[in-house]
């Protein structure tokens, strides 16, 4: 075979297989254009069916399929709804409840629109009434579909007009415009939609005339009124502005800087309703918190007043988080809702006049009266300074100078200190220790709950006692055999920083340092009108040596047994004897007037409780099974044997403390 | 419809897309948007606010200058222009215009010859140029470098301490005027100076001394928590070198020395913390941590 026969044969077969391929792309294209078909027929189908070939059935049927979606659509719209409340209710996702929340909104727009379905409907009923076949009550429901629809036609037509307007298309608007008067000559909105239209356009050339404006070119007077300007004078003609164009931007200038804030506020609000750059400049300058900070002020005062009314509800938790749209802010408004903060702590609150916290009202108070001392809402911002308090922060601002003199206070940072902290001992531990010299001390120091040991001060408490370095070493080592032997503990921290302390205390007194002894009690931890207050709100309260807290629906007290529950104050270290049995005294009450009164004694992990309520007596057994296992440090595991009226159960249970 | 929609589009004006119109093509705005912006500025306190001056964080005097620059030299290259003996009302005013603006910027040089300029043309503007080109050259003569180079640390000082009462004098001279501000400021910068001198020559204990008689004596500028956050940073540095001495055995450690600079650190740090501002707040935060773990290992070290 020759060459040119075989290139005649590769060309043969190149021209099959290209034309084999276009084939099969134009049968792929059938088929799936054949397939769409059958799917739209699907709906259709039902209406076409031989045994509907009457055309009361067919109405029949059109009307049981608008039916069926428009149930359907209410359907979905109630399971959203009820989506939402769940989500909601059961603190799952705030999200999740938002997003639900945005769903079932969409939905809600559209159980008046037109669907799918109701469009095909139409589409069906209308061939058939334009070819002359159906009954009087398929007519009707057709004109009614027919109305729908244009309806429809026209709010989408509206729709579109209004967008080309706002993004200035302005022949996008003009031809929607065109179509609606050709369409519905007397539609209520189409004058209202043409005079929008003529502004624009009317601003739109006003705008192009601006920009034939030379660089540098400027108007006739304007050197005279920037002359005056920076004399800081008011130019000519300023009384008169009308508000547009540059010139005004001038006059707002000069007024401002003359002390007429309120005119030039006014002058700038005229001009920046207008287009172009300077009515940009006015926007911004009206914007601007240091040119006008009554805004400040009064966007300050607004949100005082909601979390004033957050405050009456839900106490301090509601007001600072009851805004926010988190976790958080759900729980604070779950927990505003229980029925002892609604029956109880609102009309108190209200009563007692409660204010939210001053602090932000305050900042934009003093900013407000640093940048316009004279302004309109001054005299209110004063007024605001003088009835609140500073907060915290502001009270150590103005602490920071005394007569002009910088004084530092004591450091909040909590850091682990080199040098000697005093030592608080209790006055048990100390009676408890095997050397004389703690005993003695303890006799000497009898009548307070503990003593401090300290490394001589400057001007020590008239009722100290000066140990000598002797009776000092003697008492130290006493102390750090009874912590390394396990006889006592640090009440806050770890046994090692006890023995940290005590090292370095002892290092002090051996340098020759004198180490000084004093009683001390501890102080209540508040008043009672304090707990009082404290309960009303929510918070947890001690007075003495009893605990308060109140919850949702109950109010529960506690009291330490056998030995003196001592808060160690911050920056000493503390040190008691370690109690084979402690105990507590607990009770509470329910909203309901369910209370309970019980008593419990815990032995190396282990505890007894003993309870009396409403149900009859209850004796618990609780016992550290994860201890004796060793896995308590991941799985604190206890076993609880109850014994009631009811009978005797046995299960196990995670240690709530943990 | 088709015919429509043409006959539509015949009729219909082509618009610019672009609706931003303040400029035009090379960015130019007209003198009286520039002098009324740098106008409602010119009062502003910038000793004490940070935001003084300042339109969305640019320098409002900066940008200005920039653009009367511009129009000064659109205007030189127009055919006629004139020298400044000839020149027309406009350019007088952006002369003066240039003149506050960079006088609000401390290029107290710059601005004399500015005023120079417009005192010289006998326009309406001439007096009051001839007023703030006097007070620009006593300010640019205190502002520059020293005549002769500083032989040594204690001319140095002693530059620096005139400096300091010279400016406290001009704030108290210009009490109650815009020159106040920048006269405090200058005097501000002077003590600052003062606290750098006495850290590189004295040492860090004469520097805490210095340092808090700056922080004593500018309670309201805008600096403050700064310098709050400079005076711990002097005792942080205090305590630290306290545990170097230790180390190399140049001195024991005194533990409760240690602990009242680090506390004082600490406080400091804290106090600039509750100052208003967010970047001071977050530096002392930042600085506050960093000492924590600085002291912690140390602490593990010490005695």
């Amino acid at each position: 075979m020759s060459r040119r026969h075989e290139d005649a044969i590769r060309l043969g077969i190149r021209i099959l297989v290209a034309a084999a391929l276009a084939g099969l792309v134009v049968l792929l294209f059938q088929g799936r254009a054949r397939s769409a078909e059958l799917i739209s027929e699907g709906t259709l189908e039902t209406l076409l069916d031989s045994p509907l070939a009457s055309s009361t059935a067919r109405l029949e049927e059109a009307e049981a399929l608008l039916q069926r979606d428009r149930r359907h659509r209410w359907e979905t719209a109630l399971r959203q709804a009820l989506e939402v409340a769940w989500t909601a209710g059961s603190d799952r996702s705030v999200r999740g409840a938002i997003s639900g929340a945005r769903e079932l909104y969409r939905t809600v727009l559209t159980l008046r629109k037109r669907t799918p379905v109701e469009t095909e409907v139409f589409a069906l009923l209308d061939a058939e009434v334009r070819a002359g076949v159906g009954d009087e009550s398929l007519r009707s429901l057709h004109a009614r579909l027919l109305e729908r629809e244009r309806e429809e036609r026209m709010r989408t037509r509206l729709a579109e007009i209004r967008k080309a307007l706002d993004a200035g298309d302005l022949m996008r608007a003009r031809m929607g415009l065109g179509l609606l008067r050709e369409r519905a000559p007397t539609h209520p909105e189409l004058t209202r939609l043409e005079d929008a239209w003529a502004d624009l356009d009317r601003r739109e050339r006003g705008s192009r005339e601006s920009l034939i404006e030379m660089e540098g070119e400027t108007r006739p007077g304007q050197a005279a009124r920037a002359a005056a300007l920076l004399l800081e004078e008011v130019p000519a003609g300023c009384g008169s502005s009308r508000g547009e164009g540059e010139p005004s931007l001038l006059c707002a200038a000069a007024l401002y800087r003359a002390g007429a804030r309120e005119e030039a506020r006014t002058l700038l609000a005229r001009l920046s309703r207008g287009d172009g750059g300077a009515s940009e400049t006015a926007s911004r300058w009206l914007r601007d918190p240091q040119l006008f900070p009554e805004r400040v002020w009064l966007r300050a005062r607004w949100r005082g007043r909601v979390r004033r009314v957050l405050g009456w509800l839900g106490g301090h938790s509601l007001e600072d988080r009851g805004l926010d749209v988190s976790s958080r802010g759900l729980r604070a408004w779950r927990g505003a809702m229980s029925p002892l903060n609604l029956g109880l702590s609102v009309p108190l609150r209200i009563a007692r006049g409660r204010m939210p916290n001053p602090t932000r009202l305050r900042r934009a108070a003093r900013f407000y009266l640093e940048h316009d001392p004279h302004g309109r809402s001054a005299g209110e911002a004063r007024e605001w300074l003088l009835r609140t308090r500073p907060d915290r922060v502001e009270r150590r601002r103005l602490a920071l100078y005394q007569d002009g003199v910088l004084e530092l206070p004591k450091a909040r940072t909590r850091y682990s200190p080199v040098y000697a902290r005093p030592l608080l001992v209790t006055t048990a531990l100390l009676e408890t220790g095997k050397g004389a010299g703690t005993e003695a001390l303890a006799q000497r120091l009898a009548a307070a709950e503990a003593v401090v040991l300290t490394p001589a001060p400057p001007g020590p408490p008239a009722d100290a006692l000066v140990l000598s370095t002797e009776e000092a070493i003697q008492v130290l080592h006493a102390l750090a055999e009874a912590v390394e032997k396990g006889r006592a503990h640090s009440l806050k921290g770890s046994t090692d920083e006890a023995v940290d302390a005590l090292r370095r205390l002892t290092g002090l007194v051996r340098g020759g340092r004198a180490l000084h002894a004093h009683p001390w009690v501890q102080p209540s931890a508040s008043s009672r009108k304090q707990t009082v207050l404290a309960l009303l709100e929510g918070d947890p309260a001690r007075f003495e040596q009893v605990g308060f807290h109140r919850g949702g629906d109950d109010l529960a007290v506690q009291r330490p047994l056998l030995g003196p529950n001592i808060s160690c104050p911050s920056g000493l270290v503390c040190l008691d004897r370690i109690r084979p049995i402690q105990g507590r005294l607990y009770g509470s009450l329910g909203i309901e007037g369910d209370a309970r009164l019980g008593v419990e004694t815990r032995v190396q992990g282990a505890s007894l409780r003993l309870e009396m309520s409403e149900a009859g007596p209850l004796a618990s057994l609780f016992l550290p099974v994860g201890a004796l296992l060793g896995i308590d440090q991941w799985v604190p595991l206890e076993a609880s044997v109850r014994v009631s009226l009811a009978g005797i159960s046995v299960a196990p249970r995670l240690d709530a403390r943990r | 419809m088709f015919a429509l929609t043409l006959g539509g589009c015949a009729t219909l004006r082509p618009f610019p897309r672009d609706r931003d119109h303040a400029e035009t093509p090379t960015g130019e705005r007209t003198l009286s948007a520039i002098v009324a912006e740098l106008h409602l500025h010119l009062r502003d306190d910038t000793y004490r606010y940070d935001g003084g001056g300042s339109v969305g964080g640019h320098n409002v005097f900066a940008l200005a200058l920039w653009r009367l620059d511009r129009l000064r030299a659109q205007r030189a290259r127009r055919p006629g222009a004139r020298r400044p003996e000839e020149w027309e009302n406009l350019d007088i005013v952006i002369e003066y215009a240039r003149g506050r603006a960079l006088e609000r910027l401390r290029r107290y040089a710059a601005a004399r010859e500015a005023y120079g300029l417009v005192a010289a043309t006998g326009s309406r503007l001439a007096d009051a140029a001839f007023e703030r080109e006097e007070v620009m050259r006593r300010f640019a003569r205190h502002s520059g470098r020293p005549d002769s180079p500083l032989r040594d640390a204690e001319e140095e000082r002693a530059f620096i301490e005139g400096r300091i009462r010279t400016w406290e004098a001009f704030a108290l001279e210009y009490h109650g005027t815009p020159f106040q501000s920048l006269a405090r400021e200058k005097a501000e910068a002077g003590e600052m100076a003062r606290v750098d001198w006495f850290e590189r020559h004295r040492g860090v204990q004469e520097a805490i001394q210095a340092c808090r008689r700056l922080v004593e004596r500018h309670p309201a500028s805008k600096l403050h928590a700064n310098h709050l956050i400079r005076l711990g940073d002097l005792y942080a540095e205090a305590a630290h070198g306290m545990v170097l001495r230790s180390r190399a055995n140049l001195r024991p450690f005194d533990a409760q020395r240690y602990e009242v600079f680090l506390d004082h650190a600490f406080a400091l740090y804290e106090s600039a913390g509750d100052q208003p501002g967010k970047r001071t707040r977050a530096e002392a935060s930042n600085k506050i941590d960093a000492l924590l773990a600085e002291h912690e290992g140390i602490r593990a070290h010490v005695p």
